[in-house]
């Protein structure tokens, strides 16, 4: 279970990353603090879209190469 | 629909000084211009823009003991080692059949450094540490590894040895292990935010308007 635990505790900076970064490269672009939060969320929900098809066509190799070899 | 295009429009007060202050402390340049330019956003965007940035690069510096930021003279003892077995370039690292200048290739060979630089003064004394060996500043923590000081009786080769048994060491901890790259990987990431906020001081928000439409385009 601890061996579990610690193979999945990297994956805790994701979201925080996600937040700090989105923030930071939105508040580069604006001063008003209603389009950088509008403009960090709609950078959050791209990149976890984006990362998000990564994971499944990853996913569905793995399963394709899994039930065939 | 117009087709909108990027331009930067009121140009903030003192551009070029706030860029320089927020090189060396990330969002300093920002709340300058917002105490000048009575803007209360730009101000607390610079606070949140320091908050963040050496935040991060503080969390992944302290959690991997402080031993992320560094700059070592790898490429000299590759030089060296290179020189030593015939002339032909072997470890060094180059293009084609340019070698690179030791600090060039050390720069290759630790390519976190060039990103970590820009979250500025906290990264800083990693590179004095390079090029002044005899007067280290804060030598726990940005130790240059491989660099030679007056009376140094150990090899180069064995001072770059030393390092990387303990790092090896440290990555082979129980708490550590794959988090040792998350660690550097934060302090990487908050030097690059500090590109972003450095021309964010020069240049202002940008804003899109929109392009004006030429007579008679279709």
């Amino acid at each position: 279970m601890l061996a579990v635990v610690s193979s999945w505790d990297v994956y805790i900076h994701f979201p925080i990353l996600l937040v700090l970064v989105n923030i930071v490269y939105s508040a580069s672009r604006y001063d008003n603090w209603g389009e950088i939060l509008n403009h960090a969320v709609r950078g959050m929900v791209y990149i976890v879209f984006f990362l998000g098809m990564v994971f499944a066509v990853l996913f569905g190799l793995a399963w394709v190469v899994q039930k065939v070899f | 629909m117009s087709n909108p295009s990027v331009i930067h429009s009121n140009p903030p007060p003192l551009r070029w000084q706030a860029a320089l202050m927020s090189f060396a402390v990330p969002g300093l340049g920002q709340i300058v211009q917002g105490i000048y330019g009575k803007s209360k956003g730009r101000l607390i965007k610079g606070i949140v823009f320091l908050v963040i940035i050496w935040g991060m690069f503080g969390y992944g510096f302290a959690k991997a003991e402080f031993k992320n930021v560094y700059l070592a003279h790898a490429q000299e003892q590759f030089l060296e080692e290179d020189k030593f077995a015939g002339g032909k370039r072997n470890r060094a690292f180059g293009i084609g059949g340019m070698t690179f200048s030791p600090l060039m290739g050390d720069l290759v060979n630790r390519c976190q450094y060039p990103a970590q630089f820009w979250v500025g003064i906290p990264a800083w004394p990693a590179l004095w540490n390079y090029f002044f060996a005899d007067t280290p500043i804060l030598e726990n923590y940005y130790q240059s590894p491989g660099a030679m000081k007056k009376g140094e009786v150990k090899s180069r080769q064995t001072l770059l040895e030393e390092r990387e048994a303990a790092d090896n060491t440290l990555q082979l901890k129980p708490t550590m292990g794959r988090l040792w790259d998350i660690y550097w990987i934060y302090t990487v990431i908050a030097g690059v935010l500090g590109l972003l906020v450095i021309y964010d001081a020069w240049a202002g928000p940008v804003k899109m308007v929109p392009k004006p439409v030429k007579k008679g385009a279709k």
